[in-house]
């Protein structure tokens, strides 16, 4: 059932291996999805895999996540146009034909892909160890690069909020505030600055604080999730920078506060949400805000997300 | 602007169903839920458009017996401010809240000398606003502890953590059929899953 879009995110977790991998939090809530609200999310998935590959190169593909399929998704849905969908094979499918849903809203999910999925190798990259990162780096330079010039302010702001973020993180700061709102502040970014003329001065307001929530939700999720990991490790954690014993005890002091970091950062986002003109697939995304997003948090709380939804 | 599309209604829809319809939005895109918000004007711009479509559907409707005008109980009420008792100083801070100038109420609170249960009831404003959460709860918090009988204060606290609660709800409420328990909606869930598989 799930063939195509798992295979491909597989070698993803394997490329980032133990660097922190903020991607595939934001999915469906799949046992509640009737098959063809199934059918129109993976047609996103695959239509912004085939934008990656038209406007970047073929092998860039490999960074494609389920995050910027929902943003292509999202940004369709507040479209006038009604996208095409085709049956297409592809190289994960040579051969079965599957749904691509082609958009213009997926070049600008396309774009932020390359661009945050550049950004993870780079941020491994400053790591001298990670030989194999820096290699990606060279060889993604160019790719980088033309995805920086489509969207030059979105390049900036990224930029900008990533060195404050590793800033941050470098000085082992304890403030969950500081650190999650300047993920937050990204996603608000890339929401927001979708160059779409069916985005008008509220719905972009409405759409930065719906993305700055889920920013600050991803954040704090990954934190919470990677706790015990990051101790090992001796990695940064937002959590690990209080007192405390062992990670385990941590996670169960912290629970409480997380979860009302997690729930209100989705309630404010959702809030956001249902102050946006949605044309369609209305049902496949309120899925995604109250169901996906509510079970994604129930497993990351009760420490068994890694099985996927 | 189509009314019923408006209430996300059919045409055909009975009265009965455009009035729950309505009563839903109406509650969804209520002024108290998004009070003081960052969207506070569009949540009023929906609300205004869904009181619309409501009147024009009942004045349509009108030659089937409909009575009393038009309900329009839920009007964008303008946040008149919260009476406060304060020094001067906090009123400046307040009225900068008020005009959404969040960093420079930031820089007057910074300067303020006592901190009292005002002083953290109204930086956990000014952090709320700014979507720090986890600051504002912690300094409602305070607030609370050093006043314990001030209702703005309570009021702030609850509200706060009453948002984060009702998100999880919805979704494991709907889920469970009114059972509070986690573990319980998800071993259901779980079922549910398998089944999916299996056929």
């Amino acid at each position: 059932m799930l063939t195509q879009p798992q295979r491909d995110i597989i070698i993803a977790p394997c490329l980032f291996g133990r660097e922190r991998n903020m991607f595939g939090y934001v999915q469906p809530f799949k046992p509640e999805l009737k098959v063809k609200e199934l059918e129109v999310y993976k047609g996103y998935y695959c239509g912004l895999c085939k934008a990656i590959k038209e406007r970047y190169t073929n092998t860039a593909r490999f960074m494609l996540n389920y995050d910027c399929a929902v943003l292509s998704l999202l940004l369709s849905s507040m479209s006038d146009e009604t996208p095409n969908a085709d049956m297409e094979k592809c190289i994960v499918s040579p051969f079965k034909n599957k749904t691509v849903i082609r958009s213009r809203e997926a070049e600008y999910a396309a774009a932020v892909n390359i661009m945050l999925g550049y950004g993870k190798i780079g941020d491994a990259a400053q790591d001298d160890r990670k030989l194999w990162a820096r290699m990606l780096g060279v060889y993604y330079k160019r790719v980088s690069r033309r995805a920086v010039s489509d969207c030059p302010s979105l390049a900036e702001e990224f930029s900008k909020r990533m060195n404050n973020l590793h800033y941050l993180e470098q000085s082992k700061s304890a403030d969950i505030d500081a650190v999650s709102s300047e993920f937050g502040g990204i996603l608000g970014a890339v929401f927001s600055y979708a160059p779409y003329g069916f985005i008008d001065d509220s719905a972009k307001k409405a759409l930065w604080h719906m993305g700055y929530n889920l920013g600050r939700w991803i954040y704090i999720a990954d934190a919470v999730n990677d706790i015990i990991k990051d101790e090992k490790t001796h990695s940064y954690n937002v959590f690990l920078q209080r007192k405390h014993d062992d990670a385990a005890s941590l996670k169960s002091i912290v629970r409480e506060e997380a979860a009302f970091n997690l729930n209100y950062s989705l309630s404010e986002s959702c809030k956001a949400y249902e102050l946006l003109e949605i044309k369609r697939d209305k049902p496949l995304l309120d899925n995604i805000m109250y169901m996906g997003l509510a079970k994604k948090t129930g497993d990351i709380l009760k420490g068994e997300a890694d099985g996927s939804v | 602007m189509d009314p019923y599309k408006v209430l996300g209604v059919s045409p055909s829809a009975s009265d009965e169903e455009i009035k729950t319809a309505y009563r839903t939005l109406a509650k969804k895109y209520h002024p108290d839920r998004y009070r003081g918000h960052e969207l506070e004007d569009l949540a009023n711009e929906k609300i205004k458009q869904i009181n619309e479509a409501y009147s024009i559907i009942q004045k349509d409707r009108a030659s089937g017996g409909y009575s009393g005008g038009t309900d329009n109980g839920y009007g964008s009420s303008s946040y008149s401010g919260s009476s406060y008792s304060g020094s001067t100083r906090f009123a400046d801070i307040r009225s900068a809240i008020q005009m959404g100038d969040l960093t420079r109420a930031d820089s007057m609170l910074d300067e303020v000398a006592g901190r009292n249960a005002e002083w953290h009831y109204l930086k956990g404003v000014v952090l709320l606003r700014k979507g720090w959460y986890d600051g504002a709860r912690q300094h409602f918090a305070t607030a609370n502890s050093m006043e314990p009988g001030n209702p703005e204060y309570a009021n702030a606290y609850n509200t706060l953590n009453r948002g984060a609660a009702g998100y999880g709800q919805a979704f494991y409420g709907n889920q469970a059929g009114g059972g509070d328990d986690m573990c319980n909606c998800c071993s259901s869930l779980l079922c549910v899953d398998c089944c999916c598989q299996c056929c």
